[in-house]
């Protein structure tokens, strides 16, 4: 009887086995499209957590939703109690063939990357990491049974399956936001691998969450398949209104999912305390004024007229100078919103306009000069159009650093940036590659490279090629001749050559600069200290420690400083920074902490400048016990105790 | 319009509008929010209106006129004693009426919003209504005519969001250069400018053309046509959608996304013609001009001679670009499109002879399609890219012996056909060393002609796809040319033999180094690498956390020490891999040696 039930799901859900094969063929025969034996999963590994999976699991909840109902909305419920099986083998049976159905095109595209590395493989890459392959398909099974499983939980509620199933996600994503340890709730963590040489690192209790929670919808489906028709009348909700309400109910709650899973706009969250949010105490908001001057208009809350009145005599003179030092006429008026920044941010500006903080510790005529060097840029460099001036990253920060140095008192920010520069660059680090990829930058390093190395690319620009030199490479990124998506090295060779220049010669001239200042400096960059981090945990708390190797050791001259980040791609707002001390462990909140594994980035002070260390992340499960630590160092103190 | 109808239609869908209306404040909400930090001002408003305003038309096309012919309760309608031009302009008015009504209630939050901490005129923010209403209008324009198409409305909307997806990313059309989204462009969301006339013209005229078109499916054959249309789509019809919107998505990848960008080019520096090659050098530090001028003159003779001899179709300009603090003997090729062609970055005083063996091995790499560096044959593409520039240097060429002759006497039964893995193990210096020895040896044995031919045969543009694998391997290549693997290996074994005779002086200078690379586990400290090296005062120590299948480790991080040994600045997990790497500077080869290199594992 199994197997002629069997036989009979096989043949209902052909259809979505055969999409989830075809799914699978598509991406095998894309593989073929090249030359296949120069495919080794060096080159196709990520295929297998990637983007392509999470589409499976949206075919495994979609086939899921029907799993516990469909038989008995389509009244085929009564003819199966009339066989002599039991409800539940049926539901098993069905739960087998589609779990099969949908793993057909995932382990399709699994053997045809390990067969295509059989025909790539060199020898480096000999070695096919069966283990890591077939671990790889458990873990994607796993992800698809879960998907199944909540398809089939949620198909309860049948019209409102997938209202309830965005209403989930939403709910979960803004709690993950929140709490991002909290991450283990979601589904796709499962597919957050670390590829290591023998095992994929995936965080045990995620597994485990997910494992219970397949359970507990399976168990879900599974008594709503066995009671169907027997108890309560099921959920049906028809009749063209609350239809209609169910449809805008789910295209809302699933467009906000959507639109919290791709963040089409992201801009930064804030994580850090707030004036408004800190204290548990708030006061009325200033009502807003606003001032005009020659060249801004100011707006500001109006408790804070005498700071923005300060601002406002000494902006017109910083407007003149910033236009006089990019070479360009001045331009029209800009509006000006005194009543704060971004998190993180000491002002921003925007298409056009700027933001900033009027109660800054910092000079303030200096961080408006920064913001209006960005904004007459943006005008220069295509103004509505300025998308390429905006995706060259490093030369539009490092041409705002490269203004605002010169209306900043303090002389040793210079000094402390190309040192910064020159150390990376003894160290091989500062790469023209990474300096053309914001993003790069982002995750390898901090985006503070991107203001110094900017700044000191725009001044060895002007020192070759003049003061005209600025006017002349922004007007390149509005040449309508250059493709809107071009990117990186390109972007940056294709702007250069319109404008005359050589980008070569200018980046000769730049890393000329820095060599020239390392050679100088040699001794201060050797005495630099390069910490190292050690994880430690006292019960569920993971902390790091810092590390420094001799001969550095014992230097005290610079100020060491530890940094965690929830992920990779983690914004800027959730970053959590402390000063560190070597071998002291820094506990940082549970909010960095995510899919088992810390992310985290040791730095050395230089002035107000921080040289880091390349971001690492890793497991929690490497964290040594810092009691066990603490008696080793100090058995007397021990046996005191 | 029909004050009756509209007290009907206000039964009829008040709950669902309702509805609608609390999805969308709250979407609205959320936007506003998010956006007050990524440029405030009405940059919620336009998100809003892109993304929930067209689903809200939908949603309205569907509820006021696709049900209607669903539901064929039109024919109630046409009962009545109105119109039925009346009911359709009275349905048509209550959508765009609804929209408006949309755009100034979301208008006015994102207004109330800015003005808590800006002072914005009225004037300014007038404009941005006015946009938001004309970009309403005419989606809501486009909703109504969709709707009429019945079975055929999502596919409506699916060829306009492919069309606009098609002129973004083939096109190269930025998303707000896009006809009526234009509409919502900076200028609007900045309460800065309005949209230039065009963009009033074009939403104008797409209001008219999806009016006319709604109107005339309404009304033309009183309404039958919209009627018809209402039907549920068959299976042979969705089968020909769903194939055509694979079709058009197929047909997408290949098209070429227009404009490209400009080839590369120097705008100063030294030029050469050639007979197939142009070169450009572009002189820095202590390549000066006439140096400069040289080397492209020298890097041209060498590549025409190269295409020539190989039969290359390949014919890609070639830029030297010098950059002052390089290492001497580091040479960078920069990743762009295969028209820039071949750009190289460089030390001003990097080895001649080392840049044109990089442009011989990039010209033939490129026209194998990067088949040249497959294990199997690479050793060939090393020895003929390092003997290329030394064929008539009778000089360059012992040098290159010398540093083959400082290899050891005994290598792997397989160290040519596992290329990687040797140059892994012996670094570039000795590996090209290496390479140039089993190349030299065969040049030697066959004649340089025989030879070549050989290469000719073996560096042929392949095909790009699953045809590769009907290739004819290269030892089988080989075997036509009456050599193998093995006996060439025999044979330049024998030949850097009687080379360690030849410049045994040379060697005996060189100092005896011992190094090695220890790790070490401890809970106070964790995972620390410690390199050691005897023989030397000073090493570069490199090293990288590999993937389970990583080959070559690329450019790796270095880390210089001064003495004998040092712990890597390194926070490897201990289910990492690390591949650690010890070089130093050996003035009698003149080039980086490779000490030695380790793959790591912890566990």
């Amino acid at each position: 009887m199994n197997a002629a039930l069997f036989r009979k799901e096989f043949r209902d859900l052909l259809p979505w086995g055969v999409l989830s094969l075809a799914f699978g063929l598509n991406n095998v025969v894309q593989l073929l499209l090249e030359q296949v034996d120069s495919t080794p999963l060096g080159q196709t590994f990520f295929l297998l957590n990637g983007e392509n999976v999470v589409l499976y699991w949206l075919i495994a909840f979609a086939i899921g939703t029907g799993l516990a109902v469909r038989e008995h909305d389509d009244r085929t419920l009564a003819f199966l109690d009339g066989l002599p099986v039991s409800r539940s083998r049926v539901f098993f049976v069905k739960c087998a063939v589609m779990t099969l159905l949908i793993f057909a095109g995932p382990l399709l595209e699994l053997v045809g990357v390990g067969v295509l590395h059989l025909m790539s493989r060199g020898s480096l890459d000999s070695a096919l990491h069966a283990g890591l392959l077939l671990q790889a398909g458990a873990l994607q099974a796993l992800f698809l049974l879960n998907g199944l499983m909540l398809g089939a939980a949620f198909g309860r509620l049948r019209s409102l399956a997938w209202a309830a199933a965005g209403l989930a996600v939403t709910a979960i994503l803004l709690f993950i936001d929140r709490v991002p340890r909290a991450a283990l709730l979601n589904p796709l963590t499962l597919l957050d691998w670390q590829w290591t040489n023998a095992v994929i690192v995936v965080d045990g209790e995620t597994v485990r969450t997910q494992l219970a929670v397949t359970v507990v919808a399976a168990l879900l489906a599974w008594q709503g398949f066995v009671r169907a028709g027997k108890g309560r009348l099921s959920l049906n909700l028809s009749g063209p209104i609350v239809g209609a309400v169910v449809a805008v109910a789910t295209i809302g709650t699933l467009g906000t999912a959507l639109f919290l899973i791709v963040r089409p706009f992201d801009a930064p969250v804030s994580s850090v305390d707030r004036g408004d949010e800190g204290g548990g105490y708030q006061f009325d908001p200033s009502p807003p004024a606003q001032t005009v001057t020659q060249h801004y208009r100011i707006s500001y809350p109006a408790h804070e007229a005498d700071a923005a009145l300060a601002l406002a005599a000494g902006a017109d003179d910083v407007f003149e100078r910033v236009h006089e030092l990019l070479g360009v006429p001045p331009g029209e008026l800009i509006d000006v919103d005194a009543s704060g920044s971004a998190p993180n941010t000491h002002g921003m500006a925007f298409h056009g306009r700027l933001a900033m903080e009027l109660r800054t510790d910092r000079e303030v005529l200096a961080v408006l000069a920064h913001e209006t060097a960005h904004v007459v840029a943006h005008r220069v460099a295509g103004d509505e159009r300025d998308w390429l001036w905006q995706a060259a990253g490093t030369l539009n920060e490092g041409l705002a650093s490269w203004v605002e140095t010169r209306f900043r008192g303090r002389v040793e920010r210079e000094d402390e940036r190309l040192l910064l520069l020159a150390a990376m660059h003894s160290r091989r680090e500062l790469l023209i590659d990474e300096l053309v990829d914001p993003a790069v930058i982002q995750q390898v390093r901090d985006v503070s490279v991107e203001y110094a190395a900017g700044e000191a690319l725009i001044a060895a620009l002007v020192r070759l090629h003049g003061d005209g030199a600025v006017a002349r490479l922004l007007q390149a990124f509005a040449d309508p001749r250059l493709p809107s998506d071009l990117r990186g090295y390109a972007l940056w060779q294709s702007t250069f050559q319109l404008a005359g220049f050589d980008l070569g010669a200018v980046v000769d001239e730049f890393y000329r600069g820095i060599e020239q200042y390392a050679a100088a400096n040699a001794e201060s960059i050797a005495a630099l200290p390069r910490p190292r981090v050690v994880l430690v945990r006292v019960g569920r708390s993971i902390g790091a420690m810092l590390v420094v190797d001799s001969p550095q050791s014992g230097s005290t001259e610079h100020e060491l400083v530890i940094r965690f980040r929830p992920a990779p791609d983690s914004p800027l707002a959730d970053y959590q920074q402390s000063d560190a001390a070597p071998n002291e462990p820094i506990w940082p909140r549970g909010r960095t902490m995510r899919g088992g594994r810390i992310c985290v980035q040791p730095g050395v002070k230089i002035g107000a400048e921080v040289l880091y260390e390349p971001w690492t992340c890793l497991p929690t499960s490497d964290a040594v016990e810092y009691g066990t630590l603490l008696r080793e160092q100090n058995p007397a103190d021990d046996r005191a105790l | 319009m029909s004050l009756p109808l509209l007290r009907k239609e206000t039964r009829e869908h008040g709950p669902v509008l309702a509805a609608t209306a609390a999805i969308g404040a709250l979407a609205l909400f959320t936007m506003l929010g998010v956006a007050e930090n990524s440029g405030g001002r009405f940059v919620g408003l336009t998100r809003f209106l892109l993304t929930i305003g067209p689903l809200i038309a939908l949603v309205l096309a569907n509820r006021l006129l696709v049900r209607e012919y669903t539901g064929r309760t039109q024919f109630f309608l046409e009962t009545l004693p109105i119109g039925r031009t009346r009911v359709f302009a009275t349905k048509w008015l209550l959508g765009c009426g609804l929209m408006l009504l949309m755009a100034w209630l979301s208008w006015r939050l994102a207004l109330s919003y800015t003005r808590r901490t800006e002072v914005l005129a009225t004037a300014d923010a007038n404009r941005v209504l006015v946009c938001a209403a004309v970009f309403c209008v005419t989606i809501w324009s486009f909703a109504a005519l969709a709707g009429m198409l019945g079975r055929y409305r999502y596919l409506a909307w699916a060829a306009v969001i492919a069309a606009a997806l098609l002129a973004m990313d083939i096109a190269g059309i930025p998303l707000f250069d896009l006809p009526i989204i234009r509409l919502l462009g900076q200028g609007v969301q900045m309460a800065t400018d309005l949209p230039e006339t065009s963009a009033f013209v074009e939403a104008l005229v797409v209001t008219v053309i999806c009016m006319t078109g709604a109107t005339a499916l309404a009304l033309v054959g009183s309404g039958a046509m919209a009627s018809t249309l209402a039907q549920r789509m068959t299976a042979r019809e969705r089968a020909f959608a769903l194939v055509a919107l694979i079709a058009v998505g197929t047909i997408s990848t290949t098209l070429e996304p227009k404009p490209v960008q400009p080839p590369f080019e120097i705008t100063r520096g030294e030029r050469y013609e050639g007979r197939w090659t142009r070169v450009g050098v572009l002189p820095a530090g202590t390549l000066d001009a006439d140096s400069a001028g040289s080397l492209a003159h020298t890097i041209a003779d060498d590549s025409d001679a190269l295409i020539e001899a190989l039969a290359l179709t390949e014919h890609p300009p070639v830029f030297v670009l010098a950059q002052q603090g390089m290492d001497r003997h580091v040479m960078q090729r920069a990743a762009l499109d295969a028209s820039d062609g071949i750009v190289l970055k460089v030390a001003p005083n990097a080895p001649t002879e080392n840049v044109r063996m990089l442009v011989a091995h990039s010209l033939v790499a490129d026209s194998t399609l990067s088949r040249g560096m497959k294990d199997d044959r690479h050793v060939l593409l090393d020895g003929l890219a390092t003997y290329w520039p030394m064929r008539d240097d009778e000089a360059g060429r012992e040098r290159w012996w010398l540093r083959a002759a400082s290899l050891p006497d005994t290598l792997p039964v397989d160290y040519l056909t596992n290329w990687a893995e040797t140059s892994e193990r012996f670094g570039e210096c000795q590996s090209l060393a290496l390479a140039f020895s089993v190349f030299d040896t065969l040049v030697q044995r066959s004649g340089r002609d025989a030879t070549l031919a050989a290469m000719k045969e073996l560096f042929r543009e392949p095909k790009d796809d699953l045809r590769v694998l009907f290739e004819r391997r290269p030892a089988a290549t080989l075997a036509t040319a009456g050599v193998d693997f093995a006996s060439v290996a025999t044979a330049a074994s024998a030949a850097r033999e009687q080379a360690r005779e030849r410049h045994a002086p040379e060697l005996a200078r060189r100092p005896m180094i011992e190094a090695s690379v220890d790790w070490r586990n401890t809970p106070g400290r964790g995972i620390e690498i410690e390199t050691t090296v005897s023989g030397v005062s000073r090493y570069a120590a490199y090293y990288r956390v590999l993937w389970p299948w990583t080959t070559d480790a690329g450019d790796m991080p270095r880390f210089d020490v001064l003495g004998g040994s040092a712990v890597l600045p390194l926070s490897p997990s201990r289910s990492d891999r690390v591949l650690a790497v010890i070089e130093v500077d050996d003035e009698v080869l003149d080039c980086p040696v490779r000490v030695l290199a380790k793959r790591l594992e912890f566990r």
